[in-house]
């Protein structure tokens, strides 16, 4: 069977979880923590998490993983059927993940681990989380979602990634930078409903307290 | 016909533009640089380039365009059809673009590289290290073999070839070394590319366009 390797605070294992439990594959879930040793990067090469495992052979990258799944379990698509919606799809994942989660990552250290990230840094992320906005409103649809009629992966990012952003804002500008984005508020509600985002919630809840007692 | 926007310099642009080439799909290149003008940006929201045109239709990112070339010109794919093969150059990919050329260390030395902008030594360093890591994943994933993910040229030889010739250019001027050269069969696999036609074509354009760019920026 699948096995997903990761551990439930991370918002990329959750994103990956999420497509998952929407597709209906059966897939084990098996908490590994973040690593350097030599047996870990020969299965994950940057040592990042989450990844897969089929009958020993590793598959890494959220995004990478989410393409597998739909190549390998065409039944229930998340992308659409038709090139051009599909590559909005993922230029929307695109907007989501390396245009706003990325930059708002390097506020984590202060937003989450109660640690201090400089002035400069805020300032720059700040602008760079303002672009990324900017795109986002161009693009999103709320029909209802994200890109249009059909839950598609986008959905699955935003709603693993958008919380962590909104958090990470409000906590270092006093601001939750997605508050502007009109209609995002009544699409998050709507996703959070969904059984299987529940599901994701709930496990990402009891995660933490272990994911933040390792990191002490 | 289809539109390819961007200029030739850019490693984004010429991934797409090497794309086209081997897949022989006839476009028209457009010159367009990056661009926060509100008129752009209803094309390409974040401002960047490469953006394809269809039919009146835009596409932004490089590799969810490389996805919808294979989608609709399914001639000359340039994706294994096995599904596990494929996730493996898509992970090749994204490696190379996220933690080599990537979001974070990549956009700062290319800004010291051609625009002189300044960087700060905390900067290059956390530029080395994350390109060092990256660098040793792909030299653990990739096989040479004699394209970088096996026996055919694929997306991920798209993303590499000017992906990773450009990174060996900005480290070198901005680190003072290639560390590209820490892949192991990677010097003979960029001469190998060069022999093939698309790839020609795509060099001396950039050639140009590169010649054409520092004389501006002389001026």
């Amino acid at each position: 069977m699948l096995k997903l390797c990761g551990f439930t605070a991370s918002n990329y294992h959750n994103k990956v979880k999420l497509a998952l439990l929407e597709k209906n594959i059966p897939f084990e879930e098996v908490i590994t923590w973040p690593s350097k040793e030599a047996e870990h990067l020969a299965r994950s090469p940057m040592g990042k998490l989450p990844f897969i495992d089929i009958g020993g052979e590793t598959i890494t990258e959220s995004q990478v993983i989410i393409d597998y799944l739909e190549d390998a379990y065409p039944a229930t698509p998340l992308y659409p059927s038709d090139p051009a919606p599909r590559a909005h799809v993922r230029e929307m994942i695109q907007y989501i993940e390396l245009y706003l989660e990325w930059p708002a990552r390097r506020l984590y250290l202060e937003s989450f681990f109660g640690g201090k990230v400089s002035d400069d840094t805020k300032t720059e992320v700040k602008s760079h989380l303002k672009r990324g906005v900017n795109a986002l409103v161009k693009r999103v649809k709320f029909d209802p979602f994200i890109a249009g009629k059909e839950f598609t992966y986008a959905d699955c990012a935003a709603y693993t990634h958008f919380p962590t952003v909104s958090q990470t804002t409000k906590a270092i500008y006093g601001e939750d930078m997605l508050a502007d984005i009109p209609g995002l508020k009544e699409y998050s509600t709507m996703l959070r409903q969904r059984p299987h985002a529940i599901t994701v919630n709930n496990d990402r809840k009891s995660g933490m307290e272990a994911f933040m007692a390792r990191r002490k | 016909m289809l539109k390819l926007h961007g200029f030739s310099i850019s490693p984004n642009h010429n991934k797409v533009k090497l794309a086209l080439l081997e897949k022989g799909i006839e476009f028209e290149e457009v010159l367009q640089r990056p661009s926060q003008e509100e008129s752009f940006l209803t094309h390409s929201p974040m401002g960047k380039i490469p953006v394809m045109e269809v039919d009146g239709q835009f596409f932004a990112e490089s590799l969810a365009m490389l996805d919808y070339l294979d989608k609709v010109f399914p001639a000359a794919p340039l994706l294994p059809v096995d599904a596990f093969e494929r996730a493996k150059c898509r992970e090749m990919m994204q490696i190379i673009e996220l933690y080599i050329s990537g979001a974070g260390a990549g956009a700062q030395l290319t800004g010291a590289a051609l625009f002189g902008a300044p960087i700060s030594d905390q900067e290059k360093k956390d530029a080395e290290a994350m390109i060092a890591r990256g660098v040793k994943a792909v030299a653990r994933l990739a096989k040479f073999a004699p394209f970088i993910m096996g026996s055919k040229f694929t997306q991920a030889d798209c993303v590499a070839f000017p992906k990773l010739g450009f990174v060996a250019t900005v480290t070198s001027k901005v680190l003072g070394k290639d560390m590209t050269a820490g892949i192991p069969g990677l010097a003979d696999y960029m001469k190998y590319m060069a022999d093939r036609p698309a790839v020609q074509k795509l060099v001396a354009d950039q050639q140009q366009a590169m010649e054409q760019f520092m004389a501006s920026q002389k001026k």
